[in-house]
């Protein structure tokens, strides 16, 4: 019985690793960006948000009190045919900016309302960006069903690593030759983890 | 090639014993962060600051923004408050120096008006004590805990890229898990790549 859990356990522990192992990597080499972000900017002549102009369109529209930005955004994205995820920057009356969010580059479209016009702008791709975009999106908030897939990846990435270390704590048990080492490394872990979190 | 088998098998047990605290940081914080409405209002409120000390003291605030640090980072070391992450800012009523720790934060406010310093800590929460553990990254500017810290990021990253090498070394090893492997590895590879198409 105990065998049978545990051969299962070993399996899933396995499978969900090799199904998950783009989202990881993923969120390896762009927490690699992260942590380096100074250096690998300078790689990329010290701005990686570098935007060229794309487009420039008269747009006069008048949006009354109770629409909100987002609203607005929403309408002018679907005016200028480009509606998808997306975030806003920024009042209704004044300069106003929406980020519309996509993979390999994000676009920047600025609304002038006292000009009556609107300029798109593209970002220049670029690996890093493309990377740490991916990492920091997440929830389930925008309306659009691809942010909503793309935070159930990121769920079941999260549930999956908890699952690991369950399922991993759970196998290092039964091999038993691995047990004190086993033990070793996860007090030092845990040790160096508690020096960190009450020093700084 | 038995002894090769076990090197792996025992690095990537040994390095996720070794790494269970970083991967609960990085696992729960990023499920807290997917489900962000909700957890916020586990958080404590903005105002939750807690009076530590206050005293009378007098300083000259440099103007410049390098010379600020400088002092601001003197005054910290000699309050004996963590300089691994701090930020300071001012405008013409007060400073304001916030020493990002961990589990409770503590921000020093120097009043020009009455010339008060005073010393705060804000409430601890193990929510926003996961966000701070997740989002805390790079070397620092000098800080050997800061640098410790970014250091452990970067072993974090490279065990994911083991796990993964090692991973694959072992499931190739099990002769009859090969096929299903082959279905996981394609099933994830075409969700992830799909997802990325239709943003």
């Amino acid at each position: 019985m105990a065998s049978n859990f545990t051969r299962y356990v070993r399996r899933i522990h396995m499978y969900l690793a090799l199904f998950l192992t783009p989202w990881i990597l993923m969120y390896t080499l762009s927490s690699l960006v992260f942590n380096h972000f100074g250096t690998i900017r300078d790689w990329y002549g010290g701005d990686l948000n570098v935007y060229e102009l794309e487009a420039e369109f008269e747009y006069k529209s008048t949006f009354g009190d109770e629409v909100t930005p987002l609203e607005a955004s929403k309408q002018i994205l679907q005016d200028l045919d480009m509606d998808g995820s997306h975030f806003v920057r920024g009042n209704l009356g004044d300069e106003f900016t929406i980020m519309r969010q996509s993979t390999y580059a994000m676009k920047r479209v600025v609304y002038y309302p006292k000009e009556g016009r609107v300029t798109v702008e593209k970002q220049v791709a670029n690996m890093p960006s493309m990377l740490t975009r991916m990492h920091i999106r997440h929830g389930f908030q925008q309306k659009y069903a691809s942010m909503k897939l793309w935070g159930l990846g990121v769920e079941v990435t999260a549930l999956a690593m908890l699952f690991w270390i369950a399922s991993g704590v759970w196998l290092w048990w039964t091999i038993k030759p691995s047990r004190m080492w086993g033990a070793v490394s996860a007090l030092c872990g845990l040790g160096l983890f508690g020096v960190l979190i009450f020093g700084m | 090639m038995k002894s090769m088998n076990l090197i792996f098998r025992r690095t990537h047990l040994y390095l996720g014993m070794f790494l269970v605290p970083w991967i609960f940081i990085y696992a729960f914080s990023t499920f807290m962060l997917n489900h962000g409405p909700t957890f916020r209002e586990l958080r404590p409120p903005p105002d939750a600051w807690t009076q530590l000390w206050e005293k009378d003291y007098q300083a000259s605030i440099p103007d410049s923004q390098e010379a600020l640090r400088s002092w601001a980072q003197e005054l910290l070391k000699d309050e004996g408050i963590s300089t691994a992450q701090w930020g300071v800012n001012r405008n013409p009523q007060r400073v304001l120096i916030t020493s990002q720790r961990f589990l409770k934060p503590v921000r020093v406010t120097y009043r020009f008006s009455d010339q008060m310093l005073i010393a705060e800590q804000r409430e601890g929460s193990f929510f926003e004590a996961m966000l701070r553990l997740h989002f805390r990254h790079g070397y620092g500017q000098g800080d050997p805990m800061q640098w410790i810290w970014g250091f452990i990021v970067d072993i974090v990253c490279i065990a994911f890229l083991i796990w993964i090498i090692t991973g694959l070394y072992l499931w190739w090893k099990i002769s009859h898990t090969r096929n299903w492997g082959w279905v996981a590895i394609g099933a994830g590879t075409i969700t992830f790549f799909g997802l990325l198409i239709t943003f």
